[in-house]
This record gives structure tokens, C-alpha cells and sequence, in this order.
């Protein structure tokens, strides 16, 4: 009667099966951080630009009291804050949505006393069609005086 | 390590270079637009600006969807027409925001007209496939 035959790994296999999923784990994280570096560097970036900037500064109170009025719906609030002379233009910037889900400010710069606030809305049409557009008030001190 | 490790070893490396690629492709306008990383600033649009500062039509043209012979034609004239009237001084990228292709950035722009008088307004610019499809 034959023994049946026991075949034992030689050691130096052994130990690199239970070495083998983290030199794969350590080689597939190398070439997803290479990866994500070069899409990054490949990116197209904006071109220089040879003017000067204006630094960035923070939302003006009545800035915000605005963006709430449009994101909550709330006419009153918005009648409050802004001139009627404004409301047009503001119209005009909003249009075409009727809808609004977000508005979210995206920065402020100040020059000679007026700080020109920007927003971006996302909202949707009459159609149902999802849109984003943009608005800047134009302040100064607690007033807007203009929207763009 | 035999040759056959090897392969197998570049062949791992290669899934997660690709993967990375194809994650910053399309992870990075989304991030960028949670204002973590970047500013969302599209070169379209600061080609756009830099053409209408340097009063270039050609940049215009270029980065304005199916635009008629006439539509270009004037525009051609208003660039003559403006040419030398307003001295740009500077021009600030407020910020932006870019959603399922169609971006909004809005910039500050600072100029001398002919009269040696400043002004300063915002432009938004929205693009649609990288061309500027409005502009207030």
C-alpha cells in the first residue's frame, strides 16, 4: 500500500504567497497616485493673465440676506432687501429660471468702497430644463446699489 | 520575481495608472466645484476675458458658438471701434461653478475709459462645451 504523498512548499514560496495581495495592493496604489498626477498635470489650465488681481473678500450681510430670499422663495424678504428699481435687473439676471434650488455665493471683491458680490443659482425653467446662472450685486456699505 | 511576475506586476501597476487617470478626469471638476481644490476657473473662459481686455476678436470668435457673417462682422467693427478707448487695469476671477457640463464664472474687471476715468463691473460668463454661450 502507497503512503499517500504530502507535498510541503519549498519555504521561500510559502512566504511570498502571504506576501503577494500587499505587494499588489502597494503596486496598484502606486499607479493609481501616478495616475491621478498625471491627469492632473495633463489638465488644461487657464492661460496667464498679465493683469492685476484684486484680492477676495467676505459676503456682504445684505448679500446674504438676498441669496436666502431667492433660495427660500421669500418675495417679501426680497423686497425688503433690494431697491425696485433693482428687482428688474435682478429678474433679468435670474431668467430664464423660475425654479430655484441652490444659490450659492462664490466671492466678493472690493474696490473704492463698492463690493461686487457674486452668486451662482441652480434652479430650472418653465420646461423643467436644469440651468445655472449667475448674478453680482454691487454694494456699498449695507445697500445694494446695483445688480449685474 | 520571474518574467511572469513581472508582467504581472507592470500589468497592476498599468490598471491603477489608468484608473487614477480616468478618477482625476472625472473627480476633479466635481471636487473643484466643492471649492476644496481649485477655483473652478475655466481656461475657456479666461481665454474669453483676456481676449476682450486685449480687444482681440479672433479670441472671441473663436470661443462664441455658430456665430453668422454679420454677427462676426460686427463684432469685428466694435473691436476697431473700441480699440484704444478703455485701458484694462485689472481683472479678478470672483469664482464659478460648474454643473453636469455647463459652467458659470464671473469676473471683476477694472478699466480707464478715454476720459482718464475708472470703472469697475462684474461680467458672468456661462459656457456651454467651452464655448460662452451668455454673457451679463
Amino acid at each position: 500500500m502507497n503512503e499517500p504523498a504530502v507535498v510541503v512548499p519549498p519555504k521561500a514560496e510559502a512566504s511570498s504567497r502571504s506576501f503577494a495581495p500587499a505587494v499588489v495592493l502597494a503596486l496598484f496604489v502606486l499607479g493609481l497616485v501616478a495616475g491621478v498626477t498625471v491627469g492632473q498635470a495633463t489638465r488644461v489650465r487657464p492661460p496667464v493673465s498679465s493683469y492685476p488681481v484684486l484680492p477676495l473678500t467676505s459676503e456682504p450681510a445684505v448679500g446674504a440676506l438676498v441669496a436666502a430670499a431667492i433660495a427660500n422663495d421669500d418675495a417679501r424678504a426680497l423686497a425688503r432687501s433690494v431697491d425696485g428699481q433693482l428687482l428688474g435687473p435682478l429678474g433679468e439676471s435670474l431668467d430664464p429660471i423660475v425654479t430655484v434650488f441652490e444659490v450659492r455665493f462664490v466671492g466678493a471683491v472690493e474696490k473704492s468702497g463698492d463690493t461686487l458680490s457674486a452668486y451662482v443659482v441652480q434652479g430650472r425653467d418653465l420646461q423643467g430644463t436644469q440651468l445655472l446662472v449667475g448674478y453680482v450685486l454691487r454694494v456699498r456699505g449695507d445697500k445694494v446699489i446695483g445688480v449685474n | 520575481m520571474g518574467p511572469g511576475g513581472a508582467r504581472g506586476a507592470i500589468s497592476i501597476l498599468f490598471i491603477g495608472l489608468l484608473l487614477g487617470f480616468i478618477l482625476s478626469s472625472i473627480a476633479g471638476p466635481l471636487v473643484e466645484d466643492t471649492g476644496l481644490i481649485g477655483n473652478g476657473e475655466s481656461p475657456q473662459a479666461r481665454t474669453y476675458m483676456l481676449g476682450l481686455l486685449d480687444n482681440d476678436p479672433d479670441s472671441l470668435a473663436a470661443l462664441t458658438p455658430g456665430r453668422g457673417i454679420v454677427a462676426r462682422a460686427m463684432q469685428l467693427q466694435n473691436a476697431s471701434d473700441a480699440a484704444g478707448t478703455n485701458t484694462p487695469i485689472s481683472l479678478t476671477y470672483i469664482g464659478g461653478r460648474n454643473l453636469s457640463g455647463v459652467t458659470v464664472n464671473i469676473y471683476a474687471i477694472e478699466v480707464r475709459n478715454s476720459r482718464g476715468r475708472n470703472t469697475f463691473f462684474p461680467l458672468a460668463l456661462t459656457l456651454v462645451g467651452g464655448k460662452v454661450v451668455r454673457r451679463e
